[in-house]
This record gives C-alpha cells, structure tokens and sequence, in this order.
C-alpha cells in the first residue's frame, strides 16, 4: 500500500462519511489543513470519526497522548501515520 | 460565561478549602448559612436567583421569595463544601438509587460505553464522580480556558478530567475512555464557547439551547445516552435520577423535559445562576 493509495482512500471517505460531498468537486489538497478554518474546517466530531475509519480500514489506533493535531493536520500526515504505524 | 465560581472569590474558596485540610469542618457549618442569608439579601446576589425563581414559583411575595432564594443558596453552598470535602479525599457518601445506577450498568454490558448528560442540579459533581464505583471508567468533561486548578478536581476516585479545550486531542480522550467501556459526562444545561452546535427546547416555559455535541458524539460511537442528575440529602447522595436520552434527534426535547421533571421535584437543587433563556447571540453562548 503506498501513500498516494492511503491519500486517496481517505480523501474519498472523508466526503462519503463525514458527508462532505460539498468537497467532492474541489477535493481535498493532501497538504490542506484539515481541521483549520481556512482548511477545511473539519471539527472534533469529524476527527474522532476520522479515527475510527483509520482504525477499521487500516488497524491503526490513534494513541490518545501525543501529537494528535499533528496526525490530523492533513491527509498527507494521516497517511503517513498510518504508514509509519503499520510498520511497526 | 456564567460559571460555578462566579457567585464566590477565590479567597472564599480557599478559605473553605483550607479549613477541610485542617479538619476545621466545624467552623464551617456556621458560615455554610450565614453565606447564604447574605446572598439572599444582597440584591446582586439575589437577582442571580431569580430567572429559575420566578419561574417556578411565580407570584411569590417578598418574603417567601427571601426563603427560596436562601434556601437555594444553602442548598448550593452544602453542595459546594461537599466537593471540597471530597476533593480532599474526606468521603463521598453515597446512597445510589439501584433502578437508576441499574440502567448504566446494563448498557455497560454491551462493552461500547456511554454518555451522560448530566446538568448543575442536585450534588451533579459528587454526583458523576461518584459513577466510578459502578466498575466503570469515568471521565468528566468540562471547559476551562484558564490554566486548570488541579486542586479543583481532585477526587478520591479515579475519574478522568477531560478540559473540551483541548481540542482534538480531548476528543482522542474521549473515544479512547467510551473504547474502554467507560462513562463519559457533560453538562447538558449550559453552552460552552466551543459548542458549535445546539437545539432549542421548551423548559419551565421558555427556551433554552442544549449541546448537541454528547449526543452526536454517542451516534458516531454507538453508545446509548442517558440523563443523569444526584440528589443530595442528609449530607449523602441519596439518589441518581436516570432516563434514557431517547429517540434520535429528539434529544434536546427530552434532555429539557427530564431536567424539568428533576428540577420541578426538587426546585432548591437547581443551580443556573443566570437567565438561561435569554441568548447572547454574538456567540452562541447562554
């Protein structure tokens, strides 16, 4: 699995499962910030949402400590984690 | 925004405290009703009382009006010594209703968690610290801007502090607790800066807006919702009155009729100290 597979997969079920489909035309930019304001604007809802998908498609648990907002910050840095957990 | 500590100073609060750890609990006692027939003399204090006041017993004369607002403020500040008291590991006496207590144990059982909706009624913080000794987990959500007063929040029981202004992180928090089976609480009767989302309900006749983030959270999560509020008597928490959070999108409504059920019961354990249904729509705060 590469990281532009991860991007693309994610970037699909953010605008299917957080019911984005307003980004369906414009797409999300993998360096876009995710939960910023002049990202796209996603909540703490839509985050904890975002960790249950990476943990059933991918098995990745988000660790409750650390550097969440970093993970989150975009689908760039998701699907690194995601990369980067799946090694371990 | 209207918070618990607004009706009394720091120094206040630290006296009280300091005369805990002291086990000087009985120079309390006095100050614990002189406190209050204070409050329900001085108009400023007095006027706090009176949105809830007025609309529960409307058309009291000046007297009786002087008797539910001291007995309002007594209640309150035997509440408040009783947290202390906790907080300084002095007991937490608890006398839980087992029908109430019942229904959280049996949702437990599906191992998903779930979410309490509690309110600033009855001895609500003893309360949901108290929810730890049915096996569970338990966090407590709360919002705190300022740097957190950790001494405010210690409790003999293990409960998990979660401040929502920690972002992402504090939703983290919280998925993480309902994932080990815990209880999760908020407050349901008051909005917070960070709640972007709310429903108007009808509540002692009026309209007040209730958070909807618990329950979206509980939807995403799987988990059932309850209401939950404590009765103080007797220096104990004498009873954990419980109802399911109902239908889907009904919520507010039945989270506003519930409250209202409980604070029409028990009228001096209702503790909103401003107009709950007047909104400051600059930002979305009540």
């Amino acid at each position: 699995m590469t990281k532009t597979e991860i991007i693309e997969r994610l970037r699909a079920e953010i605008i299917k499962s957080l019911y984005r489909e307003d980004l369906a035309a414009s797409g999300i930019p993998e360096d876009s910030p995710l939960f910023d304001k002049d990202g796209i604007g996603l909540d703490s809802l839509d985050a904890v949402e975002l960790a249950a998908l990476l943990e059933s498609l991918y098995g990745v648990e988000v660790e409750e400590e650390g550097s969440v907002r970093e993970i989150f910050a975009t689908l760039s840095s998701l699907a690194d984690y995601v990369l980067a957990k799946r090694k371990k | 925004m209207w918070s618990s500590k607004s009706l009394g100073s720091r120094v206040k609060y630290g006296f009280f405290r300091a005369l805990i750890k002291l086990r000087l609990d009985c120079l309390a006692w006095p100050l614990l009703w002189i406190i209050p027939l204070y409050y329900a003399i001085n108009p400023r204090t007095k006027a706090r009382s009176l949105p809830w006041l007025e609309r529960r017993f409307p058309g009291s004369g000046s007297f009786a009006r002087f008797c539910q607002t001291f007995r309002l403020y007594k209640n309150y500040a035997f509440i408040l010594f009783d947290r202390m008291r906790a907080g300084a590991g002095r007991g937490l006496p608890v006398a839980h209703d087992p029908l109430g207590a019942g229904l959280i144990q049996e949702a437990l059982k599906k191992g998903r968690g779930c979410v309490v909706v509690s309110a600033h009624a009855g001895c609500w913080q003893n309360g949901l610290i108290a929810l730890a000794d049915l096996g569970a987990p338990v966090g407590v959500v709360f919002w705190q801007e300022e740097k957190t007063e950790h001494a405010f929040f210690a409790y003999e029981r293990d409960v998990e502090m979660i401040n929502a202004c920690g972002g992402l992180e504090a939703a983290m928090r919280m998925r993480a607790l309902l994932k080990r089976n815990g209880i999760l609480c908020f407050m349901g009767d008051r909005l917070t800066p960070g709640d972007k989302a709310w429903a108007e309900a009808r509540f002692a006749g009026g309209s007040i807006r209730v958070p909807l983030f618990p329950y979206q959270l509980a939807e995403r999560s799987g988990c059932p919702v309850f209401h939950a509020a404590a009765v103080r008597r007797a220096g104990a928490i004498a009873g954990l009155c419980v109802a399911p959070a109902g239908e889907s999108g009904k919520e507010a409504e039945a989270f506003a009729a519930w409250l209202e059920d409980f604070a029409v019961r028990h009228p001096y354990e209702f503790f909103n100290f401003y107009d709950m249904w007047a909104f400051d729509d600059e930002d979305g705060d009540n």
